[in-house]
């Protein structure tokens, strides 16, 4: 599904140049749950926007189906990351001013969907995820918990391939981690693409396979 | 993303920042309807000055403006017949009386038999665009006679003395007889001592007067001019007309130092001392004073405007600096760039047409219920393009509106292109 071809991310110019991503090689199959680890700088999140086509690589080929990512202009980007793509961050990324339910209607507004649908399926969403009750209510008035779990309805909504989850329990307390975890690993099982980057070791042993980055660099690549 | 859901989010973005929202509008509100209003005073004292000039003169530069200083009644006679010899035509003069209505009340609520009075307390006033409605009360009887005022009945004649007065009345007055006589209180200029005027019918001036109604119209239209109002509602009388403070005579065909020249042959020959101008001069001092009023006004504009945009700009960027995320978040949910820009652009330019649309209207109803009663007359016609100068107002409302909101869809565009979804979330945005 997903190929990697010498990936190279610099910031910065001249002297001040900094390489974040040295030359990355990677294929992830269609329906594969894997975790990406590593220390801060390495390159983690960087990698994961590229992968969801909110960064554009420095060098290399970034082969997503059979589409070309690398080789696309920002329009051919935000139609691709619409239609392919759903991120779950670790501060949720949830707007302030919007309701629950508005917030998890954002993708499939995007996607023109009609209004009976729309409401339909944010509905379902979030009673699946047991937070239908907390629909009409605005994110600051929720937990860090539930807001999670209104990002996650959030990817659900998009039914996007790919779901991008940007350290997800970062901000959670361990039992609610894993309560996510099973969230994305449910999301798995119906055929989802999972990339979750953490720092977290238990998190991590909940994936199928651990990618290990070090200084821009794969530095291991299990199976769990 | 179709339209609709643009407009969705502007109104979800408004809702976030209602309170802010409601203060733009409330400024922006209040900026065009100053915009508005200042913009009409502009129109309206520039189409008056055009208009009274026109009125007077028809643009011609040969008018002189005789202040007549002392004279006797004998002395102006021969003045004003000398001014004839010379070509000259009498215009009209600057000196209004307002009768004052209440004493006539009482007398008529004591005097049935005279329907003047009747007349009097049912219009409450005598139209002056009427000339048969006339109550015409000169001091000196001669000088409506050299004006050309005729009568149909009666003779032109001096008041006795002070406390007494003689009319002449309109034609539509002519069932009240002659020798009919009123009594008014009447107040003293200066000290305010009340006296017992008695007034006594002595005649009818002829049928729709063609002097009397041009007199009526240049009067009108220098007051216009001085005091942008008209006498719609006020009785208007030729009173003390050899005493005016300033009567307008036409030269025709005449310099103005040719004027001077012939003005002054003609004090010293009749010993009316006199103070003399023209009319150029005239409305080059109205205009001086209008342009005063245009400059204040032009300042209040500008620092209008100047405070409307800053704070406009302000909020704007507060609000994007404190919500530039929701960007990145609108990216990472599938938002187009061109979404975006629409979503900001239309978020920018909606309250401002909202603001001008409800300022427009609140204008048209308040310039509406103010022009009936500031009565913008150029003479005895009614600014006719009274729709033209609305249109002006507007159209610099426009000029106004469409500035702003090119500026804030600059923005918006500079604020959306070339920058990554990430820089939003990572709350770069500036």
């Amino acid at each position: 599904m997903i190929d990697l071809k010498d990936i190279c991310m610099d910031y910065g110019m001249g002297e001040a140049k900094t390489r974040v991503l040295d030359h990355i090689e990677l294929h992830i199959k269609q329906g594969e749950i894997t975790a990406i680890m590593g220390p801060s700088g390495s390159g983690k999140t960087t990698l994961l926007n590229i992968l969801g086509a909110m960064d554009v690589p420095t060098e290399g080929t970034y082969q997503f189906k059979d589409c070309e990512v690398s080789q696309y202009g920002s329009k051919q980007l935000n139609e691709f990351r619409k239609n392919n793509i759903a991120f779950v961050f670790q501060k949720f990324e949830l707007i302030q001013g919007y309701t629950v339910r508005e917030n998890v209607e954002l993708p499939m507004r995007a996607k023109n969907i009609n209004r009976k649908e729309r409401k339909e399926k944010a509905d379902e969403i979030l009673e699946q995820l047991g937070i239908g009750h907390l629909k009409r209510k605005f994110p600051g008035h929720i937990s860090g918990g539930e807001q999670q779990r209104c990002a996650i309805a959030r990817a659900m909504a998009s039914d996007n391939d790919l779901i991008l989850a940007d350290e997800p329990t970062g901000s959670l307390d361990q039992a609610t981690g894993q309560e996510i975890m099973k969230l994305l690993k449910e999301m798995n099982q119906k055929g989802k693409t999972v990339l979750v980057v953490t720092h977290d070791e238990h998190i991590a042993n909940m994936t199928d396979r651990i990618i290990r980055l070090e200084d821009g660099r794969i530095v291991s690549d299990e199976r769990v | 993303m179709k339209g609709k859901n643009h407009i969705y989010y502007v109104y979800l973005n408004c809702r976030t920042n209602l309170l802010k929202r409601f203060i733009n509008f409330f400024l922006l509100c209040t900026s065009f309807l100053l915009i508005i209003i200042t913009g009409f005073v502009y129109f309206i004292v520039n189409e008056r000055e055009d208009a009274a000039d026109q009125m007077i003169v028809g643009g011609n530069d040969n008018l002189a403006r005789v202040r007549i200083n002392f004279y006797t009644d004998e002395e102006g006679t021969d003045f004003i017949e000398e001014l004839k010899k010379k070509g000259f035509s009498y215009i009209g003069q600057r000196y209004y009386i307002e009768l004052i209505m209440s004493g006539f009340e009482e007398l008529a609520s004591q005097q049935n038999e005279f329907d003047i009075k009747k007349t009097l307390i049912k219009n409450n006033y005598i139209s002056s665009d009427d000339s048969d409605s006339i109550v015409c009360i000169p001091f000196y009887g001669n000088f409506p006679q050299l004006c050309g005022v005729e009568l149909s009945e009666g003779n032109w004649e001096t008041n006795p003395k002070e406390e007494e007065r003689y009319l002449y009345l309109g034609s539509k007055f002519q069932d009240i007889p002659i020798g009919t006589v009123y009594y008014n209180k009447n107040y003293a200029a200066f000290s305010g001592e009340e006296k017992n005027i008695k007034y006594v019918v002595k005649g009818y001036m002829k049928k729709g007067s063609r002097v009397l109604s041009d007199e009526i119209l240049t009067s009108r239209a220098l007051f216009n001019l001085h005091y942008g109002e008209s006498l719609d509602d006020k009785v208007v009388m030729i009173d003390n007309v050899p005493i005016a403070i300033e009567t307008y005579f036409l030269a025709n065909g005449k310099t103005s130092e040719e004027i001077n020249v012939i003005l002054d042959e003609i004090s010293q020959k009749t010993g009316v001392e006199i103070e003399k101008s023209d009319w150029l001069e005239i409305l080059k001092e109205q205009k001086e004073e209008n342009w005063i009023l245009i400059k204040n006004i032009s300042y209040f504009l500008v620092v209008t405007i100047f405070i409307c945009i800053s704070v406009l700009l302000c909020n704007t960027l507060a609000e994007k600096m404190n919500t530039g995320n929701i960007i990145g978040i609108w990216y990472a949910n599938g938002f187009s760039q061109k979404d975006i820009f629409f979503i900001e652009a239309l978020d920018s330019i909606l309250p401002i047409l909202f603001s001008a649309g409800i300022a427009v209207l609140l204008s048209f109803f308040a310039l509406q219920t103010q022009y009936e009663q500031l009565n913008i007359y150029i003479g005895k016609q009614r600014i006719s393009d009274l729709i033209g100068i609305y249109s002006k107002s507007y159209l610099l409302l426009a000029i106004v509106v469409l500035i702003l909101c090119l500026m804030l869809t600059w923005l918006k565009a500079v604020q959306v292109r070339n920058r990554k979804p990430m820089d939003y979330i990572r709350g770069e945005t500036l």
